[in-house]
């Protein structure tokens, strides 16, 4: 049997065992991270697999195209202004309390790239602990839009001249194509088959190009969000799918990026933690944020948001399989979710 | 077994529930009950997002259905109000729209005329 019929075989198995062991359609609190561990074992089989990696941009392109298309402005202007700054200054302050002391131990780029994907929240953790204090609920849900927006200002940086006008280029022309295909069509089908064909096509232009497929197409949504007629049906579309989309992915990346089995990634992931977990506390407890009426623990799931940012830039960079950095932040990343959920059960209790 | 009928109906454009209790009122239906039910698929399909929180949060995703619950006294009555709820709801034929359906009711207690 050819090594890819192996790795799909391998990928349908662990999708419908998991699907059985797990029992039900619903993630369970770990969102998805069991999935992660699972294609961790399946980079241990030796299989050239590199040449598949372009199936990972599409996944990116639709956790940003479904990320953007739910900020309509009319929504976002309805909120308070001192709401909006306490936000604010939570990330962008937390952002840079956390990259300054993972300065230390990292390069300055993956240490600002970690704080931005560390700082958001899982909503779907916190909203099964905390299911009244909406101020609490808005408050989660606003960080992801800060952090992309801060991933994009970090791209901004980093890229040089060239690329970035070639992005912003990308965001404009297939803002405008997509909106003007997607406003021509009358019915749902048509709709969800084009919709599926833009993103592929944005995220792989971008791959091609060398340019965030994630950014691009976040910023796509929130054109069509607030600009295209069909906007609920074409979030409606995205949002259908969106566990066993993300579980693909999930099961994509821990076979495309693997794990580098070193007691220096191991350390590295131990300071990680350390470093967003006191962070994380000292913040929290600031009255100003007004977040210390809940315990504390339930703040500090990380989520789906943190895999996907950082995975944007780890292809970003190239996608090197089992890179220490990377390595050490997946590492974090469901340990710190584990952590989150069980101090949370216990203290439920 | 009494001629009373028992009607119950389920809409889910709640916008309209209160222009329906009005028409009952003007045509002397006083008594009823409104409850908020959830249908089968929206309790199914009730999962936190994982990616969609902010949207979930702004569009009240625990929004619920409204079900009237009132004991006729007979068979003409009954009819009488359900004709009225159709007028202003308009018709239930459609899909997700809701459902009116009456049962026959044994003993009653309580009831006033």
């Amino acid at each position: 049997m050819s090594p890819k019929l192996l790795l799909i075989f391998f990928i349908i198995l662990s999708y419908a065992g998991v699907f059985f062991v797990f029992r039900k359609r619903s993630l369970s609190l770990l969102v998805g991270m069991e999935y992660l561990l699972l294609g961790f074992l399946f980079s241990l089989v030796d299989i050239e697999i590199d040449s598949l990696k372009p199936l990972l941009f599409p996944f990116l392109g639709w956790i940003g195209f479904l990320t953007g298309s739910q900020l309509k402005l009319k929504y976002v202007l309805r909120l308070d202004k001192k709401f909006y700054l306490s936000v604010i200054l939570f990330t962008v302050l937390l952002t840079g309390t956390i990259t300054v002391v993972l300065s230390a131990l990292l390069s300055a780029e993956h240490a600002v790239l970690i704080a931005i994907a560390l700082v958001p929240i899982s909503y779907r953790t916190v909203a099964q602990f905390i299911t009244e204090d909406r101020f609490v609920l808005f408050f989660i849900g606003i960080i992801p839009f800060l952090a992309m927006l801060l991933l994009l200002l970090f791209y901004f940086v980093r890229l040089t001249m060239d690329s970035l006008l070639l992005m912003v280029i990308f965001i404009l022309v297939f803002s405008i194509i997509s909106r003007f295909i997607l406003t021509h069509l009358d019915d749902k089908k048509s709709i969800n088959l084009l919709l599926v064909g833009l993103i592929i096509f944005i995220s792989e232009s971008c791959a091609v190009l060398g340019l965030s497929s994630l950014v691009v197409n976040f910023c796509v949504g929130i054109y069509i969000a607030n600009f295209c007629p069909y906007r609920d049906i074409i979030f409606s579309a995205l949002y259908k799918d969106e566990k066993q989309l993300y579980i693909m992915f999930l099961l994509l990346l821990g076979m495309f990026a693997g794990i580098r089995l070193e007691p220096a990634v191991f350390l590295n992931s131990l300071l990680i933690i350390l470093v967003v977990l006191c962070c994380k506390y000292l913040f929290l407890k600031i009255t100003y944020f007004q977040l210390q009426s809940h315990h504390w623990f339930y703040f500090l799931a990380p989520g789906g948001f943190a895999i996907t940012l950082a995975t944007d830039f780890w292809l970003f960079e190239g996608g090197a399989r089992a890179s220490a950095w990377f390595s050490s932040f997946l590492v974090s990343v469901i340990s710190l979710q584990c952590i989150s959920v069980l101090m949370s059960k216990s203290y439920e209790v | 077994m009494t001629n009373a009928k028992l009607l119950v109906c389920i809409i889910s454009n709640e916008k309209k529930l209160e222009d329906i209790l009005e028409a009952l009122i003007e045509a002397g239906f006083t008594g009823g009950s409104i409850l908020d039910v959830r249908g089968m698929f929206e309790y199914l399909a009730d999962e936190i997002p994982l990616f969609a929180g902010f949207r979930s949060l702004i569009e009240d995703h625990t929004k619920t259905n409204k079900m009237f619950m009132s004991v006729m006294q007979d068979e003409a009555k009954l009819r009488q109000a359900m004709d009225i709820i159709e007028n202003i709801y308009g018709s239930f034929a459609e899909t997700n729209t809701g459902i009116m359906f009456s049962v026959d009711v044994a003993n009653i207690r309580g009831i006033k005329q």
